[in-house]
């Protein structure tokens, strides 16, 4: 597939999610006009630009469906439930049809005629035919956001009031004020009727106006303008220019320019030639042919279109630039080989003492430091448009299973690498078809309950430190600990003698196998979910958490950390060998003498100023050799809100660190989650505390 | 009692006409009788518009039409201090009323506006 057609499918796949996000608004607020224009606008744009890259069965089938919506934005009919469903659906089936140019199974075509019927039965007998199909549904360029329905457009207005216009009230600057506000318009008044004071007729509009204006609002836009006044005067709308073929020639030198640049011809000579030389309105004013009012206009559109011209093509040099996301993954790569050398060459000018080594390695750490912080932040993307999409989701399970529920999201600004949204989708949609099927319950039970028949799902998204937290909250009925228990003991996940605490309980459920649902249903799966979700989520270097209230709801927290590719570490060193633990979760070193430590013993435990603090011997998780030395330290971090101590044999600092994976033997061990090179080439591991608490 | 459009006419034939009330639809017939006096009583004639405190498009239409009717008269009609009645600036600009396109230049031997436009373009160009 060529890269063109791809970008169309990226381009469709992008839009397709803002219909569905506007139909859904619209299902809420179905007289919303801006939802559908967003709505109107994207599925113009995926007919127009479908057909300019040969997708003809997309452009074809979405060509019926633009005139049903058309006609809701001409309110000649209403927003109803089932439109809304339908056009769902016919997302769905867009999806299919897209799926199949890249191997996805065929769209069913008979679906397709199906949902064309109900559209077709929707359009009012006296509309239909409103709009008959085009020889060629219109192109649009390839780079065209949803909004480029809204593509520039240049208007040639001819507005030649009623002259009773003013004697019935109506003041027709306030509409060349309307048309001002749609864009860059270029007015000229004419004033040549206007009769000698003896005719003049007061209260008579003699003034009318010629008027070139650029709009991306459409036609439409500009025919309101005149709605009430469109019976009574004269108004001539044409299309002048449609931005498509912006001719920016601003770099072509003339012909008389290169004759001089040549040396051919002296510029003095040509000047003078010039000046001789009559313009083509001079000379049809000359010969009466046309009146130099009209050349002005005619001249005053030139100039307003050439201006237009110059605005798009400046703004096409600042635009933003699609790129593949292989592209970018490649970059970071390479950012991460360059971290990696740079952490070599200042290690060599700490070696070598030498002044001017150390003054370029000081230049080249601070444009590495840049280089990263810009190369990382192209990969971060809002998960909103993440939430936005677990809409349709809760909209129609909820309603397949007959139960109310709204979803609700906040944070959707906050921004996580590309990779880590790719690769929550899965986890998010297991954990949302949980809480709406096992979690919310049915109406009338919610009644009994005294809660609000409309169940809630709260998305939320918030940094913390170098972690994002996203929370999946719901208002249903919370997990039974006893039922939780009783199946644990059951699936011999734990043994009836050991006892739990409540949180303790809750985490039972990401267990491999369990599940409480005492009907396996088609939503939420068969009990193999939650596990799957923990395992995804800790492959993304995250962590989960649960907390649940009986009768009062559950919330899921994602901790994910803001990028894959490079973090800031805290390089130790355990028996000779470097190890990398994150550095946001580092709060506090201390000291640990060998007196001190054989006092402690095994005990594990630290008084640090008076507070008890649990550690981990890492020389002892590691099977490090050799006698530690006289003084440790203990590195002290926050494992998920409680201070756990690392005892290490030296810290050595922060660290940058690119994360490589680990290979296929190491990739088993829990207790480190990547590894990366240091300055003089020797690996060091990086540590999952998180894991290294619990094994401990 | 001071009128609020008041014509005086001097002795060399030269008439001033001073504003002090709104020029818009209401006062347009006003206006259109004094306009028509003072054509038939000077050979030159002054507006003062400094006090000016409203105007429409048809207070715009009535001096074109008094210009093109004082033009073809052999006769002078002037403003003085163009550019001095924000009043009158905003009502040429809403209108779009651009001088330098203006068709109607055969029609009148000097454009009322289109000094007005000149003498501020130089006036910003001085700056």
């Amino acid at each position: 597939m060529d890269a063109q057609k791809e970008t169309f499918m990226e381009e469709a796949r992008e839009l397709l999610v803002k219909l569905e996000s506007a139909l859904l608004e619209l299902e809420v607020v179905p007289d919303d006009t801006d939802q559908i224009d967003r709505a109107f606008r994207a599925l113009h744009t995926i007919k127009g630009s479908g057909a300019m890259f040969g997708f003809d069965d997309i452009a074809e089938f979405t060509h019926d469906i633009e005139t049903v919506f058309e006609l809701l934005r001409d309110r000649k009919i209403a927003v109803t439930g089932e439109l809304v469903s339908l056009s769902l659906s016919v997302c769905d089936q867009i999806k299919v049809m897209l799926e199949a140019y890249i191997g996805g199974p065929p769209a069913d075509k008979d679906e397709a005629e199906r949902i064309l019927m109900s559209f077709r039965e929707m359009v009012p007998e006296q509309d239909i035919g409103i709009k008959q199909p085009e020889e060629a549904p219109e192109k649009l360029h390839p780079h065209e956001e949803d909004e480029s329905l809204g593509a520039e457009v240049t208007y040639r207005i001819s507005f030649r009031p009623d002259r009773d216009i003013l004697k019935n009230g109506t003041n027709p600057i306030h509409l060349l004020n309307e048309l001002r506000a749609l864009g860059e318009c270029d007015i000229t008044a004419h004033m040549e009727e206007t009769p000698l004071l003896k005719d003049y007729a007061q209260e008579a509009c003699y003034i009318y106006w010629d008027i070139v204006l650029t709009t991306g609002r459409g036609l439409n836009a500009i025919k309101d303008v005149f709605i009430f006044v469109e019976d009574t005067s004269d108004i001539k709308i044409n299309v002048v220019d449609d931005g498509q073929d912006v001719n920016v020639s601003v770099d072509t030198k003339r012909l008389g320019e290169i004759l001089v640049d040549r040396g051919d011809v002296s510029n003095d000579k040509l000047q003078s030639m010039l000046k001789n030389q009559k313009r083509i309105g001079e000379i049809l004013v000359e010969k009466d042919v046309v009146c130099g009012g009209k050349v002005e206009v005619a001249l005053a559109e030139q100039k307003h279109v050439k201006r237009t011209h110059e605005k798009i093509w400046r703004a096409a040099q600042t635009a933003s630039v699609r790129v593949p996301a292989e592209r970018l993954d490649e970059l970071v790569d390479l950012v991460g080989e360059l971290v990696t050398v740079q952490a070599r060459l200042t290690q060599k000018a700490v070696h070598e003492n030498d002044p001017e080594l150390t003054a370029i390695a000081e230049d080249v750490e601070n444009l590495t430091g840049g280089l990263r912080d810009n190369t990382m932040s192209v990969r971060m993307i809002q998960i909103g448009i993440t939430f936005t999409s677990f809409r349709r989701l809760v909209r129609d399970l909820s309603a397949d299973l007959g139960k109310n529920i709204v979803l609700k999201t906040s944070g959707g600004e906050t921004e996580l690498d590309k990779t880590v949204i790719d690769r929550l989708n899965d986890p998010m949609v297991h954990i949302i078809r949980n809480c709406i099927d096992h979690g919310i319950e049915f109406p009338d039970v919610r009644i009994q309950s005294n809660k609000p028949e409309m169940g809630t799902i709260h998305l939320s998204a918030e940094h913390s430190g170098a972690h994002v937290l996203i929370k999946i909250s719901d208002d249903g009925a919370g997990l039974d600990p006893v039922a939780i228990m009783e199946k644990a003991e059951k699936n011999n996940i734990i043994s009836k003698e050991i006892e739990l605490s409540e949180k303790e309980i809750a985490q039972l459920v990401f267990a491999p196998g369990f599940s409480t649902a005492k009907e396996v249903t088609d939503v939420s799966g068969r009990g193999v979910g939650l596990d799957v979700v923990k395992r995804n989520v800790e492959a993304l270097r995250g962590s989960v958490d649960i907390n649940s209230k009986k009768g009062e709801g559950t919330t899921i927290t994602l901790r994910l950390p803001l990028t894959l590719a490079i973090i800031e570490g805290f390089l130790v060193e355990i028996g000779g060998d470097k190890y990398i633990l994150p550095l946001s979760s580092v709060e506090e070193c201390v000291e640990l003498r060998k007196e001190d430590s054989d006092q402690i013993g095994d005990s594990n435990i630290l008084n640090v100023r008076g507070e008890i603090i649990p550690y981990v011997r890492l020389r002892k998780s590691f099977e490090s050799l050799g006698e530690p030395p006289e003084l440790e330290h203990v590195v002290i971090t926050d494992v998920n809100g409680d201070r756990v101590g690392f005892v290490v044999d030296n810290v050595i600092g922060s660290y940058q660190t690119v994360i490589k994976s680990l290979g296929r033997a190491m990739r088993q061990s829990e207790d480190v989650s990547g590894a990366t090179i240091l300055g003089d080439g020797t690996v060091a591991l990086i540590l999952n505390i998180d894991k290294l608490v619990k094994a401990a | 009692m001071k009128k609020d459009i008041s014509l005086r006419v001097k002795k060399s034939g030269e008439g001033m006409l001073s504003v002090t009330c709104g020029l818009t639809i209401e006062k347009a017939e006003e206006f259109k009788t004094v306009l028509l006096k003072a054509l038939e009583k000077t050979n030159k004639l002054v507006v003062n518009f400094k006090r000016l405190t409203d105007a429409d498009l048809t207070c715009i239409q009535l001096l074109c039409s008094a210009n093109r009717t004082f033009s073809e008269e052999n006769k002078q009609l002037l403003i003085q201090d163009k550019g001095g009645s924000d009043v009158l600036d905003k009502v040429l600009r809403d209108a779009s009323f651009n001088v330098l396109h203006c068709m109607s230049e055969k029609y009148c031997k000097k454009c009322l506006w289109k000094e007005a436009k000149q003498n501020d373009e130089n006036d910003n160009g001085s700056r």
